[in-house]
């Protein structure tokens, strides 16, 4: 044996050299996944955090409407356009097509309840208009929910 | 009007004459509004304005918006190239989908088959 590796040591070390750069290899690709995996949890955990915000903020403009607090209602619609947008921007890369549209139907949405809430307070609109704004702050606040 | 302008009016009838985009109504009822490839949102609408006579006349018009809400285009039915009727019907199936009026004139003729 002791004349087999001292002829042979060479060859012993380079199989053992092998042997160990695939067992680093392995770990070290494990280590990455386990890395990448913690971070698609932080990402998505903060993802679901900015869409609840979100979902609160459309249910309140809904419920604003409802009472027919158009300032508050109007206050409500600017902040969560703006956090639509940022929505959109952050996560782009990490969205699925259908996600981003629902995002783009949202801030169209509130583009037109804000158009809405801009030209006369809600007491003044029609049955009807106090029925298409309820109907398109309840749009909104589904597509947060879901 | 400009070829590509058309072209895109004549490709947002086709694509909304069967049925692939989801037009969805809006706060304002005359417009409603699709996005598309999670990139653009498209809207139609229906507005009066007078003609020559200072007569109130209904005009409709299609605007695409890109990812930052800014508008790109805006055709309407004033536009050279672009037929007045082809513009109505753009705007009424869309005005259809979004209100899913024929799922429900299906549903009503159910419940009349029913009396």
């Amino acid at each position: 044996m002791i004349e087999f590796l001292a002829g042979n040591w060479g060859n012993v070390a380079s199989v053992a050299g092998l042997f160990f750069s695939i067992l680093a290899f392995v770990f070290s690709k494990r280590a990455s996944i386990a890395a990448r995996e913690a971070r698609n949890a932080t990402l998505l955990r903060s993802l679901g955090e900015e869409m609840n915000g979100a979902n609160r903020m459309a249910g309140e403009i809904s419920t604003y409407v409802a009472m027919e607090r158009g300032d508050m209602a109007l206050l409500r619609t600017s902040e969560l356009m703006n956090q639509t947008s940022y929505f959109m921007a952050r996560w782009d890369n990490r969205l699925s097509e259908g996600s981003k549209n629902n995002l783009l139907s949202v801030r169209e949405q509130l583009h037109f309840i804000h158009e809405v809430l801009t030209k006369s307070p809600v007491a003044d609109l029609s049955p009807k208009a106090k029925a298409q704004l309820a109907q398109a702050s309840q749009r909104v606040n589904a597509i947060f929910s879901e | 009007m400009d070829a590509k302008a058309v072209q895109f009016f004549e490709e947002v009838l086709s694509k909304t004459r069967a049925g692939k985009l989801r037009w969805e109504p809006t706060a304002v009822e005359s417009d409603y509004i699709a996005a598309v490839g999670g990139q653009f949102t498209l809207s139609v609408a229906e507005y009066e304005r007078e003609n020559r006579y200072s007569q109130p006349i209904m005009q409709h018009s299609l605007t695409l918006k890109d990812q930052e809400g800014r508008t790109l285009t805006r055709v309407t039915d004033m536009d050279d190239g672009i037929a007045e009727a082809e513009m109505r019907e753009l705007y009424e199936t869309a005005r259809r989908q979004a209100l899913h009026v024929d799922e429900k004139i299906e549903s009503l003729l159910g419940a009349l088959s029913k009396l």
